[in-house]
């Protein structure tokens, strides 16, 4: 798709011809109004509302699972990272299973660094051992990194096999 | 509200008033820019930022509880799923109260999306009641194809609710669909 363009180029000390002079006015109004062009611009704003038909993004929905760098496993079976930047907001749905040999918080890197608002906040997830069966807890312990707990009060995970799920969002610095 | 238009229509064959040629520049600038006009395009990227004062959707709010097909409650006290699509992603908020089927132990409902997900691992934490017990339990989606179906989950390890007793469950949670 292309963005809004007039059709005619005018030179100088010639007679312009009004049609292709309003045809070069159409082309713009047609531009920003018919929903075929693209508009690309610093920014904008809008004083009623947006309605969108297609997506909203500033990073699509993208699958990281191959690219996360994840610590407190010593063998990872299987994980599901996902996520989406709306202009600041970035989501996560996410899915980890895997091994210790010494239980201990499960560690993962974020797609984009948070907020400092954001650190030490605890966000409640689904935990468990050979599948997700308990509450447990996301923590933002730095800007690009979360831990997870296997429990609400902090608990670390046990030796053994361990299992987290959950979806949270936050606010990228 | 209307897009921006242009005032003057040119004849050929005739003297131009150039007045006229800025009033329709200035009416194409002031309609792309003083906030008064729609606009409809294809696609906007904005390299830096985007401000909406009012609304933003794909999809408005919609309550979708007379649409759902929900499974597991025989009589209602309070009924409403709502869901608002921003693009491919989906915010629903839902409450389910009353009293639970005599036959259907499970909790579930559809959505009009099926979620993006290669895998069917997503779950998210709810809020729920069966008989007289409290729980924090979750939702589980099943993607992407194979059905549209909401399952709530009564507690972190059972699917299973008491039946013929007061059911509640209400939450949020959001998603990211296909299309």
């Amino acid at each position: 798709m292309a963005y809004p363009s007039v059709t005619n180029s005018f030179t100088d000390a010639t007679t312009i011809d009004a049609v292709q002079l309003n045809e070069n006015f159409n082309d713009i109004v047609n531009g920003v109004s018919d929903g075929t062009k693209d508009i690309q611009v610093a920014n904008s704003t809008v004083n009623g509302y947006a309605d969108i038909t297609g997506d909203v993004y500033t990073t699509a929905l993208t699958n990281y699972s191959n690219t996360v760098t994840i610590s407190g496993l010593d063998t990872v079976t299987t994980k599901y990272f996902y996520y989406k930047r709306i202009g600041n907001i970035v989501h996560v749905w996410f899915y980890v299973l895997g091994n210790a040999t010494v239980g201990d918080v499960i560690i993962f890197d974020l797609p984009y660094a948070c907020g400092a608002n954001f650190l030490n906040m605890y966000i409640p997830i689904l935990t468990g051992t050979t599948e997700v069966n308990g509450c447990g807890l996301v923590f933002f312990n730095a800007a690009s990194e979360v831990w997870l707990y296997y429990r609400i009060d902090s608990t670390k995970f046990p030796d053994g096999d361990e299992c987290a799920s959950g979806y949270f969002s936050y606010e990228a610095a | 509200m209307a897009y921006p238009a242009i005032t003057n229509s040119f004849t050929s064959g005739r003297t131009a008033i150039h007045s006229q040629w800025n009033t329709n520049f200035a009416d194409l600038v002031n309609g792309l820019s003083d906030g008064t006009k729609d606009s409809k395009i294809n696609n906007l990227t904005a390299a830096s930022s985007l401000a909406v004062t009012g609304d933003l959707h794909t999809v408005d709010l919609t309550d979708y509880s007379a649409s759902s097909t929900i499974n597991g409650w025989a009589s209602y006290t309070a009924k409403s799923i709502y869901y608002r699509k921003i693009g491919k992603t989906i915010y629903v908020f839902y409450q389910l109260a009353g009293t639970a089927s005599a036959s259907i132990s499970i909790a579930s409902f559809t959505l009009p999306y099926k979620a993006a997900y290669t895998n069917n691992f997503y779950k998210n934490l709810v809020w729920n009641l069966s008989n007289t017990t409290y729980s924090i339990g979750f939702i589980r989606l099943y993607a992407p194809s194979t059905s549209t179906s909401v399952l709530i989950y009564k507690d972190l390890w059972d699917d299973t609710w008491t039946l013929s007793t007061p059911k509640s469950s209400c939450g949020s949670f959001s998603f990211e669909v296909t299309t």
